[in-house]
């Protein structure tokens, strides 16, 4: 796939007011957007180009790939909206695309898609659209999934980023998940993530904690960091 | 993920497939839906076709155990092997269910 140019200098350049079609004005070179009619255009585009910007909407996924347009310091990264990350199987898919690139152990795989699953679902939820756990009783998960449902239809909250970086760390690979919401995680959190043992919400944490080599919040607790061994 | 079920001698199977994760909560409610009123004494989830689950997933099995209680109904989690497996045992959930292999 050929590389497309862009003068967008950093990821934090492109908002939700900006659209695909005027970065494509702006670098006056065709970007390659598209459109996805299967999963497996998809993954294809992410098992071939390092850096994507990927937009989704109750009727289709569109995306641009952009070799320049690439977080610095990172190998391989990826932006998705929060609509995008409500998706079935979107941590399957971008697990796949970082197997791709980094060759991960079967049984490595499935640990990290659990990771990034917990990861994506922590920062679309808790991060941008800002929702507080209380799936304990039934009532409580109805409302919970109804919000969310309801929020992810409003453009504003559907349209918010999450960033996903991957690189070599030493001997390991470090994943990175940003949101772009007010929602923040402190070291106090990731240290008091052990559930109750019948607690209906808030595992995703500790299952990270549990699974990942190493973890750890930063950007003032937008992202979260963690590690596996290759 | 999709799932089927069926009722025998008032145990009710239900078996799942593909991966139980955040986005099958519209599911799960049918599933629930699918328990009420009727006279069961047992509830058996076949994973044997999960390959994956994630905390949310975990949560819903949750809820599922407090109505299975609720009406007397005992459940077990059945046939789970790989991921999942493993994030039943890092999560406990030996001592909250009864586990077959």
């Amino acid at each position: 796939m050929q590389a497309a140019h862009a003068y967008a200098q950093t990821i934090s350049d492109l908002s939700y007011d900006d659209d695909l079609s005027r970065i494509g004005n702006r670098t006056k070179h065709a970007p390659y957007f598209f459109v996805f009619d299967t999963e497996e255009q998809f993954e294809s585009l992410l098992s071939n180009t390092n850096s994507i910007f990927i937009e989704a909407s109750r009727s289709h996924i569109h995306g641009v790939a952009l070799e320049e347009f690439h977080i610095r310091d990172c190998d391989f990264s990826l932006a998705l909206n929060s609509f995008m990350v409500s998706m079935p199987q979107m941590s399957r898919i971008v697990t796949q695309a970082i197997n791709t690139r980094f060759g991960l152990h079967h049984d490595c795989c499935l640990i990290m898609q659990t990771c990034m699953q917990e990861a994506l679902a922590n920062a679309m939820m808790h991060g941008n659209l800002m929702m507080q756990r209380d799936c304990d009783t039934l009532d409580g998960f109805n409302l919970y999934y109804n919000t969310l449902k309801r929020m992810l239809n409003d453009p504003h909250y559907g349209h918010m980023h999450i960033y996903v970086t991957v690189s070599y760390y030493g001997r390991s690979i470090k994943v990175g998940v940003t949101h772009t919401g007010r929602g923040a995680l402190n070291d106090h959190v990731l240290i008091d993530c052990h559930p109750r043992l019948a607690q209906k919400s808030g595992r995703g944490l500790y299952l990270i904690q549990t699974l990942a080599e190493q973890v750890w919040c930063n950007d003032n607790g937008k992202s979260l960091y963690f590690t596996f061994p290759i | 993920m999709e799932y089927h079920s069926h009722i025998t001698d008032r145990t009710m199977t239900i078996s799942m497939q593909g991966q139980f994760t955040f986005s099958d909560n519209g599911t799960f409610r049918t599933i629930l839906d699918e328990l009420k009123d009727r006279a069961l004494q047992n509830v058996s989830v076949d994973f044997s076709h999960v390959d994956f689950i994630d905390s949310a997933g975990l949560g819903m099995l949750l809820l599922l155990r407090d109505e299975c209680e609720q009406h007397g109904i005992s459940i077990t989690l059945a046939s789970a092997s790989g991921q999942v497996e493993k994030i039943f045992m890092v999560s406990k959930f030996d001592q909250l269910f009864t586990l077959l292999r």
